[in-house]
C-alpha cells in the first residue's frame, strides 16, 4: 500500500528530491495545500476505486495516516 | 478590513527567515524549518514579516512570539497588549496574501493549476457544478470558487472538514480581491454593505518589509 501511495504522491508533486516516507508530513514537507490535498484525494479515490468523504481528509496529515487510512477502507 | 499583498523572490528567503524568526511562534518555525520546498518556506516566512509590518503600521503593534495562540479548530490567534487582533494569512506560488481586521475574517489566494474537472465533481454541490460547467473559463471560474469556498472554511476556522457547507451568518460575505493574472483571491469577514466589486489589496515591496525588520531588530 505504501509504495501505491507514495507512487500517487510522486507523480502528483513530481519532484525528485523529495523523499517520501511514512513520517512524511503531506502539508508541511511536501508544501502542499488543501485544495492540492483534496486533488490528491481525487487522485486516492480514483486508484482504489472508493470514495473518502471531506471529514476523513482532515485526519491526513502524514503518509502513514493516509496508508492506514486506505488499508483499513479496502479490509 | 486591510488587506496586503507581497511577491516572494527565491533571493531573499535567507533573509526572511531571518527576520521572521524574530515573531514567528516555535511550533511554526519548526515547520518552516522542516519543510523540504524552498518557496514554500519563503512565503511561510514572507507571510510573518508581512503580518508583524502590517501590525505595526495598522495598530502600532509590536508583535512577539508568545501573542500567538489557537482558536477552538486550531485557527491562528494573536493576542498583543491584551488586545485580539484578527487576522488571517493565505500564501500560493510566491504570492502572499495576510488580511487584518477587527471581526474574524478568512483569506485566499490560489495560483491557477490543471484540470480541475475532477475536483469540481468533488468540492461542489450538484447546482454548483451544473453551473460552473457553463461558465466562459471554466479553470478561472473554478480558482475563484475555491478561493471563496477556502476563505469561508478559514473565517469559520473548520478546514476541509466544512467542505460541504459554505453558509453564512447573514453579516458576513464575501468579495473576490485583485491579484496578479493567474491567481485567484477572496477574503471571507463583515464587510462594509457599501462594498462591492473587486477589493484592491495594498501591495508591499519585500525590500522594504526587510528593511523594516532589520530596523526594528537594532531599536530593540
Amino acid at each position: 500500500m505504501f509504495d501505491r501511495v507514495k507512487a500517487i504522491i510522486g507523480g502528483y508533486i513530481q519532484r525528485d528530491d523529495l523523499e517520501i516516507t511514512l513520517d512524511t508530513d503531506v502539508l508541511g514537507d511536501l508544501g502542499i495545500n488543501s485544495l492540492e490535498l483534496v486533488e490528491l484525494v481525487c487522485a486516492f479515490e480514483m486508484e482504489f476505486d472508493m470514495d473518502i468523504p471531506e471529514k476523513d481528509i482532515r485526519g491526513f496529515l502524514t503518509v502513514n495516516d493516509i496508508v492506514c487510512y486506505l488499508e483499513a477502507a479496502a479490509a | 478590513m486591510n488587506i496586503y499583498l507581497a511577491q516572494a523572490t527565491p533571493d531573499c528567503e535567507c533573509r526572511l527567515i531571518h527576520a521572521a524568526l524574530d515573531t514567528m511562534p516555535e511550533e511554526k518555525s519548526v515547520r518552516m524549518k522542516r519543510c523540504r520546498v524552498a518557496q514554500q518556506r519563503t512565503c511561510m516566512a514572507l507571510s510573518e514579516v508581512l503580518l508583524a509590518w502590517a501590525l505595526l503600521e495598522d495598530r502600532n503593534l509590536k508583535v512577539r512570539k508568545s501573542d500567538r495562540f489557537f482558536g477552538k479548530y486550531g485557527k491562528p490567534m494573536l493576542c498583543v497588549s491584551g488586545e485580539i487582533i484578527e487576522f488571517n494569512i493565505s500564501h500560493s506560488g510566491p504570492f502572499v496574501l495576510v488580511g487584518i481586521d477587527e471581526n474574524p475574517l478568512g483569506v485566499d489566494i490560489q495560483q491557477w493549476g490543471r484540470d480541475v474537472d475532477l475536483i469540481a465533481r468533488k468540492i461542489m454541490s450538484p447546482d454548483e457544478y451544473e453551473a460552473w460547467t457553463t461558465s466562459p473559463d471554466k479553470v478561472v471560474a473554478f480558482y475563484d470558487f475555491w478561493a471563496r469556498t477556502e476563505s469561508i472554511l478559514k473565517w469559520k476556522g473548520v478546514g476541509i472538514a466544512g467542505l460541504r457547507d459554505a453558509s453564512l451568518p447573514e453579516s458576513i460575505g464575501t468579495h473576490p480581491v485583485a491579484v496578479p493574472h493567474g491567481y485567484s483571491a477572496a477574503v471571507c469577514g463583515c464587510l462594509p454593505k457599501r462594498c462591492s466589486g473587486v477589493l484592491r489589496a495594498q501591495k508591499i515591496e519585500v525590500e522594504m518589509l526587510l528593511t523594516q525588520a532589520e530596523r526594528r531588530r537594532v531599536a530593540l
